[in-house]
């Protein structure tokens, strides 16, 4: 019954950490990708030879089904369209589009939008264009989050998109828009040719010896009909750069990838280099910001964990040794200890850090009953990719005694019928496979029901007054629907009371925050209560809600004397 | 909303009459009761602040869930204080409030209400920023990638309550001062997602109701063309 009612109140969540932007900053979400030009099929659309058509015929055809999330409908999809209407209503819209109501002569309507650049992703073919389209309505409108009346003749160049049936004012019966739109020609006819020129990112970081591109584009207005050609001025020392292509074919609206090739001995610093472009008798330029640091050095750094480590003769301890890589390290790392006492051998898990070099490895110091008495630096040498670094740890071996497990039925292998000496709550003493314990048949399975529950689980003892050594360990697992990273909602805690109850050591708190796979060992120093009489207690606090289990196996209290 | 301001503009041409249309504009709102228009140019159905009715509903003609499976997502780092997280189980089935109004109706339109899914509970502290629709449906979306709710059923409508201190918004509109609920739903790559917003209220028996009202409403009105 508690089994199950555990699994039944194991509850599904979840932590995700995207913060939602202001309300006016924010982007869409439903056919996004399509919308900006960032879906796969983004690179199917025409835009060196755009389609004269009209309201009537892009509200002809009937809206696919199903609408595809990040994919195209072609042609309607990938097809650049030019289109004369009045434009009777625009608004600002909460994802940053302009939302613009087309009208044709017959009353026929269709709604084209126009995002915001700073919600088009990187690489979209429509970015110049947009920039270009949402630049030439700013110069003539200002959109509010109101709907505002124009009525205007407007040459509209834009992408096909069908969009879902949500109410939208002004929207074709079968959702097609023009979104985004490309190009606005506000009363056409009466325009010059020219061309925009924009670059993305205006701001590129290069290393020594490494490379880097930015996307050149151009757009065209009022007829311009040429090709487009591209060149960059004012590269530092060491700096070359390549288009590609090295011009914009005619019409003259595309983008050129342009490639900044920095050598090994490039002028470290911040330069403002300048692109020109030049067709049609008219040129234009903008500029890019070109940083070029120095080459990282690869390296690695080591460090052990604790750094100072006692051992009793005839006993073991650990350190953690640990490795973080910077720059482009990339390399196994060997691991060896030195300076080693005599009766001491060291051995570590795993022997080696794997490539590219970042991780740990438990050191294990085991000392022989016969090993020399006294402290020790020993050296951890750490090599891999040509580089080697050491660290220190400083070890002593004291004298051995005879060191005895003085806890009963430490493993709870008595069963949940006599679990004594220990003193649980019901249903704390467990077998099922639900909660497998880390030795033997049986564990302590505290709370898990996600619900307001308490169990506790408590063993007496006497550490011997002539202990040298007395130390309580414990293996402990726990696992919890929670998903908070920041509050401990449930708890185990673990304390030293007296024959009569009374707290003389809180120990350790372990919480929902300490959920991980598999059990890890606990240890803790009890020699300060040597020649009393101690109980050792284990409480686990549930709140009333998703479920933490604390599981408990392999209880010892290993003294020496 | 376009037509009635295009005849206004038609119907006179003085100064004071274009002013007329455009503070008529600014009002922003559909002409159905009930009704205000979204972050991304649609429509959405809210339950006002006030509770308050819009009449008997009539049908339109579209589609209405054949079946409704709640799916709860608790929604900011409030939900963590125990002083509310205790509400959490008086939320989790709105269909099980035994008498209520609006879960009888969808009973006479024979929608089957299925038990509801186990809950989600997201921490993210958003006490700090506003939170409109398209944050809710970048959220549901970012869910249902990472799996951390189920896959949806033609039925399931996701519940999302907002915890104390979070600010919604939907097109311009405030939770909690132009509606105590909404529903609404978007097109992403599981599908068709279906989908109620709570703001939180102090008062439990309201936020219970505004919860069950936009549920009911979503059952009935999935996608603008249903009962209301």
């Amino acid at each position: 019954m508690k089994q199950h009612l555990r699994r039944s109140r194991l509850l599904l969540a979840v932590l995700l950490l995207v913060v939602p932007t202001s309300l006016f900053a924010q982007c869409g979400v439903e056919r996004w990708s399509v919308k900006t030009g960032t879906d796969p099929d983004a690179g199917l659309v025409n835009l060196n030879s755009p389609t004269n058509t009209t309201i009537a015929a892009l509200r002809a055809p009937a809206a696919p089904n199903p609408i595809p999330a990040n994919n195209r409908v072609s042609p309607w999809e990938t097809t650049e369209w030019i289109l004369n209407a009045t434009l009777t209503l625009y608004k600002l819209e909460s994802d940053s589009d302009y939302h613009l109501v087309l009208q044709d002569a017959g009353g026929l309507t269709m709604i084209v939008e126009i995002p915001s650049p700073t919600c088009v992703g990187a690489g979209s073919p429509f970015f110049a264009g947009i920039q270009n389209a949402r630049s030439e309505f700013n110069a003539r409108f200002t959109a509010t989050t109101s709907f505002q009346t124009a009525n205007i003749p407007v040459q509209i160049k834009g992408v096909g998109m069908f969009d879902f049936l949500h109410g939208q004012t002004g929207v074709a019966p079968n959702g097609i828009e023009l979104h985004p739109v490309l190009d606005v020609i506000f009363n056409p006819g009466t325009q010059t040719p020219d061309f925009a020129l924009t670059a993305s990112p205006t701001t590129v970081s290069v290393a020594q010896g490494g490379s880097k591109t930015t996307t050149v584009s151009t757009t065209v207005s009022g007829g311009f009909n040429s090709a487009v050609s591209l060149s960059a001025t004012g590269l530092p020392a060491g700096v070359t750069a390549s288009f590609s292509p090295t011009s914009i074919a005619a019409p003259g609206s595309g983008s050129s990838t342009l490639t900044f090739s920095a050598s090994s001995t490039a002028t470290i610093g911040t330069s403002t280099v300048t692109i020109n472009a030049s067709g049609g008798g008219i040129s234009h330029s903008t500029t890019v910001s070109l940083t070029v640091s120095a080459t990282a050095t690869p390296d690695f750094t080591l460090s052990a964990s604790p750094a100072s480590v006692s051992v009793a003769a005839g006993g073991t301890g650990t350190s953690s040794i640990s490795t973080s890589v910077s720059g482009s390290f990339n390399s196994a790392v060997s691991l060896s200890a030195s300076g080693l006492p005599a009766g001491v051998t060291a051995a570590f898990n795993p022997t080696s850090i794997a490539a590219p070099g970042s991780g740990s490895s438990t050191l294990t110091f085991s000392a022989s009953s016969t090993a020399t008495v006294g402290t020790s630096t020993i050296t951890v040498n750490a090599s891999g990719g040509g580089i080697s670094h050491t660290t220190t740890i400083s070890l002593t071996i004291s004298s051995g005694g005879t060191t005895t497990q003085i806890l009963g039925n430490p493993g709870f292998e008595n069963g949940s019928t006599s679990p004594a000496p220990w003193t649980v709550t019901a249903g704390v003493i467990n077998n099922s496979t639900s909660e497998p314990p880390h030795a033997g048949t049986w564990d302590a399975w505290l709370d898990g029901y996600g619900t307001t529950h308490t169990d506790t689980a408590l063993q007496q003892v006497t550490i011997p007054a002539g202990a040298t050594a007395a130390t309580l360990t414990f293996f402990l697992h726990i696992d919890s629907a929670e998903t908070s990273t920041t509050t401990a909602f449930d708890t185990l805690t673990v304390q030293i009371r007296n024959s009569s109850g009374t707290v003389l050591s809180t120990l350790a708190t372990y919480s929902n925050l300490n959920k991980a796979s598999g059990y890890s060992q606990k240890s803790f120093n009890l020699l300060s209560f040597k020649g009393q009489t101690i109980q050792i207690f284990f409480k686990g606090v549930e709140d009333s809600t998703l479920q933490t289990s604390f599981v408990l196996d392999d209880v010892n209290l290993n003294v020496t004397q | 909303m376009k037509k009635f301001a295009l005849g206004i503009l038609l119907l006179c041409g003085t100064v004071t009459c274009v002013l007329a249309a455009q503070q008529q504009a600014t009002v922003d709102r559909p002409a159905e009761p009930n009704f205000v228009f979204d972050d991304d140019g649609g429509k959405a159905q809210i339950v006002p602040a006030d509770f308050s009715v819009a009449g008997p509903k009539t049908f339109h003609g579209g589609p209405v869930l054949a079946s409704t499976q709640q799916v709860s997502i608790f929604l900011g780092a409030g939900w963590g204080n125990q002083q509310f997280r205790s509400r959490e189980s008086s939320l989790l089935d709105v269909t099980a409030s035994v008498g209520n109004a609006h879960v009888a109706e969808l009973k006479q339109h024979s929608i089957k209400t299925l038990h509801a899914a186990p809950q989600v509970e997201d921490f993210s502290d958003l006490s700090q920023s506003k939170v409109n629709d398209l944050t809710i449906q970048q959220r549901l979306s970012d869910l249902l990638k990472s799996k951390a709710v189920p896959a949806p059923t033609p039925g399931t409508v996701f519940v999302i309550f907002l915890a104390p201190g979070i600010q919604s918004t939907l097109g311009g509109h405030q939770g909690g001062v132009d509606y105590a609920a909404y529903h609404n739903f978007v097109n992403l790559e599981a599908g068709e997602i279906h989908y109620v917003v709570v703001p939180f209220h102090e008062n439990a028996d309201n936020h219970s109701a505004a919860a069950t009202r936009a549920f009911a409403e979503a059952a009935l009105n999935p996608n603008g063309q249903g009962w209301f």
